[in-house]
């Protein structure tokens, strides 16, 4: 049976892949840093209405519409959906590969189909391909597709006919393809700048050149892509769709209706997921569960895990914490009659390093880290609670505390997501991030508050002889200080609160407490006349 | 009993002030804004504050170097306090000790020392090191210094001295000289300052060393802590936000009161008085350097000033080989015995021999400047201009009273300036010749572009924000530019940068090398101030600026660089070569006629100083016919005189229209040559003295002043006291106040009548070749590119417009330079046109590189011309890029190649090279089919050879881009440019053409000038700033321009005043896209017979075309583009 290829061109795709614009007629470009600044890669309609089109520089753009909304770039969540596209045209040929395209950063997206024997399913070719552009059109994604006998030829004219749809029957590529550009060969384009120099535009002005001309001119790009666009020269479609590493899939005899015989049932598979990964020494990072129900609505469900896991039994209480929550939403209609759970990301698990501590994954807890002697069982445990923790709060919820360069103590620890990998510390090589205190000089307790206290001090800058403390009078018998900090002033600009400098002193009182306590605020500068400064409590030393 | 008051009240004021001079207080660890983004204080702040504060010394000590130590002590000197010179060391390995030399000596060695490190360094490697700031300072180099000479001490140390206590380098430091080392406490309201200082006095006990009180000041007040941050986080690259421990936890690096350090130190007070002592011990100063400029290289039979009396005898005759007229003779007598006075003949000798030098090398050089009235300078051939015939004053040179040093400015050809600098160099060696230095500050630019990144907005703002600026650099975008500029003004962030570039601007932020201001000494010149290596290979230089060393007293030559030098001589080269007529500047015919009717005429693209828009405005009315006239010309057109509103009634007195009358008797002998209007800049400040009553000295501080980069009050005052000065005087307050205005114009582009004249020499020089020799003149200024207002495209339409033929580059024709070609003399040619043809060189090729070309023109000299592209690609070896663009550049169009079918052989031959066949094989190599060159490629239409052509040669020769879009049907309804001069006053018109200037003058209140060309010539508009203001992106972005407006003459000169901008910028496309076949066939069949490949006449070219579908914004107009 003669190939036949459809290609699919998304001509908008950077655009619809984008989060919506505010309103349907806002202005809406997509940019993306380059030498030189940031470039316009895409716009939507209303923008290229407005002169504003892709290859301006943003600022060019926002000189004609200062209210323009400007989207980021993202390249990796592009790629991501174009994938998604292509397991979705699944549904017309199994055999689906990434458009080609002329370099790795080049915008132009599309998919690759070999339907070779799949059109009679839709009625043909010509009604394949207009079902697809619909479906995606329905999507609000614009789509131009061609349907001929190579890739090369499928390719160019989804790419630079003039018409949304086209079918090419075998054997008439020459014809169909002459009045194309040269660009529509697939040529590199250092060719397709020489091929302009020499004035040869169109493929057709190419025909009549001997071949070895070309060839020693252009070296064998041209000719060979002329071959392959004119069905003279193999040439296949690379599939992307990799088999899940990890799948278990049960059809159930009878449709479950019931939470806990489904429950039940993701606990079998659990046990039959868990000894595959443990064949392969391998534990999953992420689980993804998939209910169909009898009307082939599909519930679908994922967990994250914090660390590589193969334990049945650890795997099975997530999943069924997780069903808890979505209980109420949960509707088995008329049943659920399939289940699969996926281990989409795993990674190596060595169960034999018992209680050697190793910190490849683990350092990123800090809480953990400390401890050396613990074994890999109490660790795993621990990873457990942490798992189930944010499995059912949120990954938010967790949180841990990593140090920050700044003066100002409150702001010296920041809380990030237990889970979170902290940033990697580029910037604290650079400047000195070593903070320069011994551990007399800050205080182990730090109120996330400070607190006010009545102080009675030498003015300007003396310490402080007595204060009261929650209606507690504390006498002074040995003061240090005053250590000074000013106000981040450049806060002000981030919309934070800078506030005053302030005066610390670490104090002993008659009974032996330590305290740390600050003026807030300098008697000459910060503070105007008769103002009495105020004083707080701002932590406690051991 | 209130006598009693009075008297117990002014023994309690005795008595503080007792107690003040107690326990007084010197700084001495302060560092200024020359320890490059670490200090946030100008010396001259820090110095001022001190006094203000009452300390009885200030040492600034900049970290390792010496760059701000005269502006501190200048600044030292006037304020009355005393300064003690030292430096900062910051070893590698982290130790920090400051040394402040107690004699000359040991100044010496540590200049030396600094100087060391700083030469021995090669200079790549230390880039990234000195943005940090930190040398390649060894502790060995600091204990070696410590034995060389005497000096006084501070160790500074760190923030965490928990290691120090024990730290063997302080230990070696101070195995010697115990007595003058200290050590230094400062308040730095740390977590634990007191416990710290227990710790450091007790080491200081230990070693036996003394403890010193200093304030470790980074800046002079408080409030410069958000300045200090700001450049910390510039010179880490760190953003603020993230900066963290990198910066001051607070602001108390500041110089603080004394009563306040009284009572930081009160357990400590011997730390106080030992800042007394440090200060006591170092009596250095400055004034102790003292220059001396070298004479060991003259006659050693005779004194220098024999010699240069011996020189100066033997130039008169020279010059005046009639005898030397009396007048001259008695200005020489005089001249010399002031030299003798001052003893400055070793300083003319050397001038004298770096001219000679230069001479024998055959390179045209010129004195400028203030050296122009001098009739020493004029007979030793530093300059040109005599001095007897134009009046000038040797006074403005050098004078007795005025207690500086004489300034000598020479130009030479710009490409040949770096043999004359390596004389220097050669014959004095590093150690006594250096180059000044130039401190580079923060402009609204760089601070901007700085500022946006520690803020953490992306460059995109920055860019932004400059996009649309044309200011000054001076001061940070205004709320109108940022709107403008599609930014918000009031978000805080972008508040934040605005007012930080506030603060930095006008900070110094590296040193630069002068553009070639040379200091020789006799003494080592390191022995006085460091020497740096210079970005520039081979070159060095001094850290101390211009000012610096007026402020020393140090001898300054300035070897500088004139790109019309280069293109006189060049001319004078081909006139010599082609016509058989030696040339030179002396040589030249005076006075001639036509010359001055062609500038009358305001021809002047390429000519010197005369060629702007301005000058060019001008011409037509100043109407010069003599020198002095020329003279006048190049002063008028200065912001002094526009700013000063002097230009209208001289011009009005020199038409007659007006009375030519003195503001009063005594200006009369000031201002009779310029008919009673100053234009000098010797007139103004003559002003000054006779009319306002400044002495001498005061006019030219007053003229400092105005020079000074950061506007200080200072100005005003001296205006204040001019205009009182005048009036008083009986002057009318508007003559005053218009005198100073010009006197402001002139601070920062001062012409002063001397300066003029030289000039003038050689806009009269250049005039002239371009009169009498426009074919050598354009090839001359073609070969010296880049240099003045127009690029090659107008040089070459010009001399087209003078009848002087233009021939394209030729594979077989043209040399690397452009160069002239007589003409085979035919029918009908030799009444208009120029016997000389204008050769184009390769050199117009774009991208191309001289060895290949050289390659390519040795072997066609020693075997022929070449008859094809395969052929060129055989014998000359050349690389495929460079056969590859010059077949683009149509190089080989008279073998009969359009570059097109010569892209195709290049191709060809190139890919063989590229893949060379294995020598196995070569016999069976099959010779090229025959088809290879016969190929059938569209012929390009006229419009994409014209854009060919500019973005290979930046200009075409085969039409021009308006005169095609105009063919095409496009600016059907716009004047041609030709018609523009016939145009009346009042009128209605529209022009269009491609933008070849667009200038901004600061003086002209926001006004632009742009000039248009099109085929016929180029026209003048004026936009007025509120039309700038509406079509800003046309008038800034656009290349193609149509500009609607009204017509204004004054005599011949006709502006064009913009009252409507369209930007046609995107007609440009068109002429690749146009269809034309007008049946007149393609190129190759329409060259003129017998000129084959020789010269294409612009009007006979028509060609076959195709489409294309590019849009103007990417298409390679680099040709086109102007400069804004």
């Amino acid at each position: 049976m003669a190939k036949r290829i459809a290609a699919i061109w998304f001509p908008n795709w950077v655009i619809e892949c984008c989060a919506q614009p505010q309103h349907p007629q806002a202005r809406l470009v997509v940019t993306q840093p380059r030498k030189g600044g940031d470039y316009i890669i895409a716009a939507n309609e209303a923008a290229g209405a407005y002169g504003i089109g892709a290859g301006q520089r943003l600022v060019d753009g926002l000189a004609i519409d200062p209210k323009l909304d400007v989207k980021n770039f993202d390249p990796i969540r592009t790629e991501k959906k174009l994938l998604l596209a292509a397991r979705w045209v699944g549904r017309y040929s199994p055999w689906v590969g990434l458009g080609w395209r002329v370099k790795q950063h080049d915008h132009a997206y599309g998919l690759l189909l070999d339907i070779t024997g799949c059109a009679h399913l839709f009625g043909g070719e010509r009604a394949l391909i207009r079902d697809l552009i619909d479906r995606f059109a329905r999507r609000g994604i614009c789509a131009r597709a061609s349907v001929a006998g190579n890739i090369g030829s499928a390719w160019a004219l989804a790419h630079f006919s003039q018409m949304e749809m086209t079918v090419l029957p075998n054997g008439q590529e020459v014809d169909a393809l002459s009045a194309l550009p040269v660009e529509a060969l697939r040529i590199d384009p250092k060719n397709v700048e020489l091929c302009r120099r020499f004035g040869l535009r169109k493929i057709s002005s190419l025909l009549p050149i001997a071949r070895p001309s070309l060839t020693q001119r252009f070296g064998e790009d041209i000719v060979l892509r002329m071959d392959q666009a004119f069905g003279m020269a193999a040439e296949n479609i690379i599939p992307i769709l990799p088999p899940p590493e990890f799948h278990v899939h049960k059809n159930l005899a009878v449709p479950q209706t019931d939470l806990p015989s489904i429950q039940q049932e993701i606990g079998r598979l659990t046990e039959v997921l868990s000894a595959q990964l443990k064949r392969q020494g391998r534990g999953a990072r992420r689980i993804d569960l998939c209910l169909m129900r009898t009307d082939r609505a599909t519930l679908g469900l994922a967990v994250p895990m914090s660390q590589p896991m193969q334990n049945a039994g650890h795997i099975r209480r997530l999943l069924e914490d997780r069903l808890e929550q979505v209980k109420s939403g949960f509707d088995a209609a008329f049943g659920v009659d399939e289940i699969s759970l996926t281990a989409l990301r795993t990674a190596p698990v060595h169960v034999e390093q018992l209680g050697l501590y190793h910190s490849a994954d683990r350092s990123s807890s800090s809480v953990v880290g400390k401890m050396h002697d613990v074994s890999e069982k109490t660790l795993q445990a621990f990873a457990g609670v942490r798992d189930r923790i944010i499995n059912r709060l949120g990954a938010k919820s967790l949180v841990r505390l990593v140090p920050h360069a700044s003066h100002i103590p409150e702001q010296a620890v920041r809380y990030i997501p237990a889970l979170s990998v902290p940033e990697q510390p580029t910037v604290t090589r650079r400047s000195n991030a070593q903070p320069v205190f011994t551990e007399y000089e800050r205080p182990l307790i730090l109120f996330p508050t400070p607190e006010r206290v009545e102080v009675i001090a030498e003015i300007p800058e003396g310490a402080p002889r007595r204060f009261r403390w929650r209606k507690q009078l504390h006498n002074i018998v040995e003061a240090r200080g005053p250590e000074r900090i000013g106000s981040a002033w450049w806060q002000a600009a981030y919309g934070h609160k800078t506030g005053l400098t302030r005066d610390y002193f670490r104090l002993e009182d008659s009974n032996g407490y330590r305290f740390w306590i600050y003026r807030d605020g300098l008697y000459d500068q910060d503070l105007p006349n008769a103002t009495l400064p105020r004083w707080y409590l701002h932590g406690l030393f051991a | 009993m209130k006598q009693n008051d009075n008297l117990s009240g002014l023994e309690a004021k005795n008595k503080q002030k007792h107690i003040q001079r107690d326990f007084g207080f010197a700084e001495l660890t302060a560092i200024s804004n020359f320890s490059f983004l670490q200090g946030a204080s100008h010396p001259q702040e820090m110095v001022m504050q001190a006094q203000e504060l009452g300390y009885h010394a200030i040492g600034i000590a900049d970290y390792n170097s010496l760059a701000g130590q005269v502006r501190a002590h200048r600044a030292a000197k006037l304020a009355g306090i005393r300064f003690i010179p030292g430096a900062r060391l910051r070893t590698l390995c982290g130790f920090e000790v400051i040394a402040y030399p107690y004699n000359k000596v040991a100044y010496g060695a540590l200049s030396q020392c600094l100087s060391q490190i700083r030469r021995e360094a090669p200079s790549r490697k230390n880039k990234k090191r000195q943005k940090t700031s930190t040398d390649d300072l060894q502790f060995e180099d600091v204990v070696r210094l410590s034995g060389q000479a005497d000096f006084a001490w501070v160790i500074v140390p760190p923030k965490d001295i928990d290691d120090y206590l024990d730290d063997p380098r302080v230990v070696r430091f101070c195995a010697h000289q115990r007595e003058h080392i200290y050590l230094l406490l400062a308040p730095y309201y740390g977590a634990d300052d007191a416990g710290r200082w227990s710790k450091l006095s007790a080491l200081a006990e230990h070693l036996s060393i003394s403890i010193l009180a200093g304030n470790d000041a980074l800046y002079h007040v408080a409030e410069r802590r958000i300045l200090q941050d700001t450049v910390s986080c510039i010179r880490l690259h760190v953003k603020l936000s993230e900066a963290g421990y990198a910066l001051q936890a607070n602001a108390e690096r500041h110089l603080k009161t004394v009563a306040w350090l009284q009572q930081l130190y009160h357990l400590y007070p011997h730390a106080l008085a030992n800042s007394l002592k440090l200060a006591a011990q170092c009596q250095f100063s400055l004034e102790e350097l003292v220059y001396q400029y070298p004479d060991d290289s003259f006659d050693p039979s005779c004194t220098p000033h024999e010699l240069l009396e011996r020189l100066t005898k033997e130039g008169v005759k020279r010059r005046f080989p009639k005898g030397v007229p009396e007048k001259l003779q008695k200005i020489l007598d005089h001249e010399l015995a002031l030299i003798q006075q001052l003893d400055y003949a070793a300083y003319f000798l050397t001038v004298h021999d770096i001219v000679q030098f230069a001479r024998g090398q055959r390179i045209l050089c010129q004195g400028r400047g203030s050296a122009a009235n001098s009739a020493v300078c004029y007979c030793l051939g530093i300059t040109s201009v005599d001095p007897s015939q134009l009046d000038l004053l040797f006074e403005r040179f050098v004078s007795a009273e005025r207690d500086e040093p004489p300034d000598i400015d020479i130009d030479f050809e710009h490409e040949r300036r770096e043999e004359v600098i390596q004389y220097i160099y050669q014959k004095y060696g590093r150690a006594r010749a250096g180059i000044a230095a130039t401190v580079i500050t923060y402009r609204s630019r760089s601070a901007i572009r700085e500022l946006v990144k520690i803020v953490g907005l992306s460059p995109d703002i920055a860019t932004a924000m400059l996009s649309l600026g044309w200011g000054s650099g001076r001061e940070p975008p205004s709320t109108e530019h940022m709107k403008r500029a599609g930014l918000d003004p009031d978000a805080p962030l972008l508040k934040m940068v605005i007012y930080l570039a506030g603060q930095l601007i006008g900070f110094p932020r590296h040193l630069s090398q002068h553009v070639g201001g040379f200091v020789i000494t006799q003494e080592p010149l390191d022995k006085l101030v460091p020497i740096l290596n210079a970005a520039m290979p081979d070159r060095s230089f001094i850290e101390w600026d211009k000012d610096d060393l007026d402020t020393m007293g140090m001898l300054k030559i300035d070897i500088l660089a004139l790109g019309m030098l280069t293109a006189i001589r060049r001319s004078f080269d081909l006139i010599s070569a082609h016509y058989g007529i030696d040339l030179d500047l002396a040589t030249i015919p005076a006075a001639d006629d036509e010359t001055y009717n062609m500038l009358c005429r305001a021809e002047s693209v390429g000519v010197f100083q005369v060629e702007s828009r301005a000058q060019m405005n001008m011409l037509p009315r100043l109407k010069p016919r003599d020198f002095y006239d020329l003279v006048i010309q190049v002063a008028i057109v200065r912001p002094g005189p526009i700013q000063g509103d002097m230009v209208h009634p001289y011009l009005r007195r020199r038409d007659g229209v007006e009375k030519i009358e003195y503001p009063s008797q005594e200006l009369a002998s000031v201002l009779g040559k310029t008919l009673g209007v100053p234009l000098f800049q010797e007139q103004a400040m003559r002003i000054a003295v006779v009319a306002a009553g400044f002495t001498p000295a005061e006019s030219d501080q007053l003229r400092r002043a105005m020079a000074a980069f950061r506007r200080t009050g200072v100005i005003q005052k001296f205006g204040e006291k001019l205009k009182a000065g005048m009036v008083e005087r009986g002057y009318e307050a508007d003559f005053a106040a218009r005198c100073f205005r010009q006197i402001e114009g002139f601070g920062e582009y001062g012409f002063p009548e001397s300066h003029a004249a030289s000039f003038a020499l050689l806009v009269y020089v250049s005039a002239w070749l371009k009169c009498h020799y426009p074919a050598a003149f354009t090839a001359a200024l073609l070969n010296s590119q880049p240099m003045g207002f127009y690029a090659p495209a107008q040089l070459v339409s010009d001399a087209r417009r003078q009848n002087v033929d233009a021939l394209p580059v030729c594979i077989n024709a043209s040399d690397y330079d452009s160069d002239l070609e007589r003409l085979p003399i035919y029918a009908g040619n030799q009444q208009t046109r120029n016997e000389m043809a204008l050769r184009l060189g390769f050199h117009q090729v774009t991208g191309i590189q001289r060895f290949e070309i050289e390659k390519l023109l040795a072997t066609r000299r020693a075997s022929g011309d070449y008859d094809s592209v395969a052929d060129c690609a055989a014998r000359s070896n050349i690389s495929a890029s460079a056969l590859e663009k010059l077949a683009r550049a149509d190089a080989f169009a008279s073998l009969g190649l359009s570059r097109r079918h010569a892209l195709w052989a290049v191709r060809a031959v190139t890919r063989e090279q590229v893949a060379p066949a294995l020598p196995l094989f070569s016999f069976a190599a099959d010779p090229r089919p025959s088809d290879n060159l016969s190929v059938d490629l569209p012929a390009l239409t006229l419009g994409e050879e014209v854009v060919e052509d500019y973005s290979t040669l930046r200009l075409s020769l085969k039409a021009h881009p308006v005169e095609l879009l105009r063919r095409h049907g496009y600016l059907g309804a716009y004047k041609k440019m030709s018609e523009f001069q016939a145009l009346r006053a009042g009128q209605r018109a529209s022009v269009s053409g491609l933008v070849i200037c667009r200038q901004r003058p600061g003086t002209a209140r926001g006004v632009v000038f742009l000039t248009l060309e099109d085929e016929t010539g180029s026209g003048n508009i004026v936009v007025w700033a509120d039309r700038f203001e509406m079509y800003r992106r046309a008038i800034i972005g656009g290349r193609l321009l149509a500009i609607t407006g009204e017509v204004q003459r004054s005599g011949s000169v006709v502006h064009l005043i913009a009252k409507h901008v369209e930007d046609e910028t995107d007609l440009l496309s068109q002429l690749l896209a146009h269809e034309v076949d007008d049946g007149e066939g393609a190129i190759e069949n329409n060259l003129p017979k017998g000129l084959s490949g020789k010269a294409i006449k612009s009007n006979s070219v028509k060609a076959k075309s195709n489409t294309g579908r590019r849009t103007p914004r990417e298409m390679p107009w680099r040709g086109l583009e102007t400069d804004s």
